[in-house]
């Protein structure tokens, strides 16, 4: 859960932190230091005399390569070995290439669209679940994340500490949630504003897909998708009051605990993340801190198993589903996708 | 002549003030970098960085210690890269001017000898076919046209590296995308400005004095029809520093064009600034350069 790389001391004061960031970093790892070109690459060298013998490859590239097809061309090519965050449609196309395949795994990150607690028609909580039960989350994952993904009940990924198996997601039910939506005094639905902060191309997608799905029963979406810095930037300084929701993701800071998500998306504390301006549950910020402030295991879960009935029931997210890490591998490389997203390099091997 | 040239580089001056004003206005509206630098804090820690970076006091005072500072080269820090900002800038521009020097001469030794044979045969078959060909150049997107040169060239048929700036193999590339977007546009300029000159009268007297064909149309032609060619040529120049962020993204190159994309998306005041004013600072001395080329090649310009 916390991270602590090693450092020498004495080396870090004699040339200085910012040196050392940039042109003479000295660590314990398996690699050394070469040069930094910055937004170009990253090179390193084996360190021969590692503790834990030799890394498999003498020379280490990171590269920088913005755009998506270009990364596929030096796949493909044999200009790099490995490329990160795949998008899902390009999956079939590097599995069918004879020098690549594809790695993936489960990640923590987690979809989901954050609700305004504060105002019509969300400050209702039939209509939260109204939107809740209007997606299809089975479809957006087959049809837009290549399979890759698993619906989640609640904001609770089933891989981190907390998660209560026995509490059931939404289902997908327009009726109902046409029915709810009534409840909460819309008959002829509504009008609202959804934001989507949008880091990877296929996130566009599902939040088209959802800004679908929820006019379909009544709330007529209009949907303005950022890329991530001015996004984030509208939320905070409008104070969210510019949206009814977002859409967005959540990487749980690759920290296997409900806290990692609970506390940022809904703790109302100031100087929390969003919960701050999205979310209003009486009873939830105490739970939170329940989870957060004991060690004691059976407390901790206690405290999140209450968190996930509640979260059920009041709704401040329409809850999706978790995503795959999808790394593509040139076949001279053995290398697999982690559940926590670190690439870790040691572990890989040449074939021959 | 003198006196005209010191009005044009008095109006470069002002141009230049101006830019300065637009973009720190423009930066300004865009949002608060410290609510994006300090995504999870207290309003006091806020508030803290805010007078830390400057930015809590009056607009005016801003933009006069920014426009103090950056007279001496001092574009302040960068917010993000935690490193002065002007060198960040300048390191990059060696990149952006090879790359736009490349694709322009590139464009401009294939284009302009086509604009010239087109005019010269004009409704040939040779002309259709550049039409034909502008048509294309000019419909096919940067990003499409890299797309595609890296399919054939690197996957393809293993040729040249796919992305990278590092050998003079990966600049090609890039070059021929950015010129193949260029070249249309400076075909169809010297074709109908050749096309202009060759029906005026001291031409036909040119060559009514018995004068070479070629002699005609370089010497006597060329020269007059030259005055638009090199004011488009000295535009795109200007277009290519800042505007080559597509190809400079598909090629993964570290061009001047996406670090100001990003720092606008990071609302990294220091280097969108320092950016924006080195870039318009070259190509005020590009449309400098014309201007002096103008009066080379047309002394009507002179007297006026």
């Amino acid at each position: 859960m916390v991270f602590f790389p090693i450092i020498p001391k004495k080396h870090f004061e004699k040339v200085g932190a910012q040196a050392f960031a940039e042109s003479a970093p000295v660590g314990t790892g398996p690699y050394k230091f070469i040069e930094w070109k910055r937004d170009q690459y990253l090179k390193l060298e084996r360190f021969e005399g590692h503790w834990r013998g030799q890394a498999p490859f003498k020379n280490l590239i990171i590269r920088v390569i913005p755009e998506t097809s270009t990364q596929v061309a030096e796949l493909k090519t044999g200009g790099v070995d490995i490329i990160r965050n795949l998008a899902p449609d390009l999956i079939p196309d590097l599995k069918a290439h004879p020098n690549t395949y594809v790695s993936t795994a489960p990640i923590l990150r987690t979809h989901y669209v954050e609700l305004d607690m504060r105002e019509p028609p969300f400050n209702k909580k039939e209509a939260r679940q109204a939107a809740n039960y209007a997606i299809d989350r089975q479809a957006i994952v087959e049809k837009l994340m290549g399979g890759l993904g698993k619906v989640v009940p609640t904001i609770i990924n089933p891989l981190a500490f907390g998660y209560d198996p026995k509490v059931e997601g939404y289902s997908y039910d327009p009726k109902k949630a046409k029915e709810l939506l009534k409840q909460a005094g819309f008959p002829n639905g509504t009008d609202i504003t959804i934001h989507a902060g949008v880091s990877e191309a296929f996130f566009r997608q599902i939040a088209e897909a959802i800004a679908e799905m929820l006019s379909e029963v009544g709330l007529r979406t209009n949907l303005k998708v950022w890329d991530p810095g001015p996004a984030w930037n509208k939320f905070f300084q409008t104070e969210g009051k510019a949206t009814h929701g977002f859409y967005g993701t959540w990487g749980y800071y690759s920290t296997f605990d409900a806290d990692a998500i609970l506390h940022p998306l809904y703790h109302t504390e100031p100087g929390g993340w969003v919960g701050k301006w999205y979310t209003r549950i009486p009873g939830l910020d105490d739970l939170i801190d329940t989870g957060r402030s004991t060690l004691d295991k059976d407390k901790r879960l206690a405290a999140y198993t209450k968190v996930q009935s509640l979260l059920k029931d009041e709704a401040p997210s329409i809850f999706l589903f978790s995503q795959h890490d999808m790394l593509g591998v040139n076949k001279r490389v053995d290398y697999a996708a982690r559940g926590d997203e670190w690439i870790w390099l040691y572990d890989a091997k040449l074939r021959k | 002549m003198t006196a005209v040239l010191l009005r044009r580089l008095l109006r470069l001056l002002v141009v230049c003030f101006g830019i300065s004003l637009i973009t720190f206005l423009l930066l300004h509206l865009s949002g608060d970098p410290v609510a994006m630098i300090l995504p999870e804090a207290t309003e006091a820690d806020r508030a803290t960085l805010r007078e830390t970076l400057g930015l809590n006091r009056p607009l005016l005072v801003q933009y006069g210690s920014f426009v103090g500072r950056a007279v001496q080269g001092d574009f302040g820090q960068s917010f993000f890269h935690r490193a002065p900002a002007l060198p960040l800038v300048i390191e990059r521009i060696p990149t952006t001017l090879l790359l736009t020097f490349f694709a322009l001469a590139l464009a401009v030794c294939l284009a302009i000898p086509a604009g010239i044979l087109t005019a010269v045969k004009r409704y040939s078959f040779v002309d259709h076919l550049a039409t034909l060909i502008v048509l294309l150049g000019q419909s096919m997107p940067v990003f499409w046209t890299g797309i595609m040169l890296i399919l054939l060239f690197a996957v393809a048929w293993n040729l040249l590296p796919a992305s990278g700036w590092d050998t003079w193999a990966s600049t090609v590339l890039p070059a021929l995308t950015l010129g193949t977007f260029q070249a249309p546009l400076f075909l169809r300029i010297s074709r109908s400005a050749m096309l202009e000159v060759l029906g005026l009268d001291y031409v036909r007297t040119a060559r009514a004095k018995g004068l070479k064909e070629q002699v005609v149309i370089i010497k006597h032609a060329l020269k007059n029809a030259a005055i638009p060619i090199v004011t488009v040529i000295g535009l795109q120049f200007g277009v290519l520093l800042g505007g080559a962020v597509v190809t400079e993204t598909v090629f993964a190159i570290p061009g001047t064009g996406r670090l100001i994309v990003r720092a606008i998306g990071q609302l990294d005041f220091p280097v969108v600034q320092a950016g924006v004013m080195t870039l318009a600072l070259i190509i005020v001395l590009i449309n400098f350069i014309v201007d002096v080329l103008y009066l080379y090649l047309n002394p009507q310009v002179r007297i006026s």
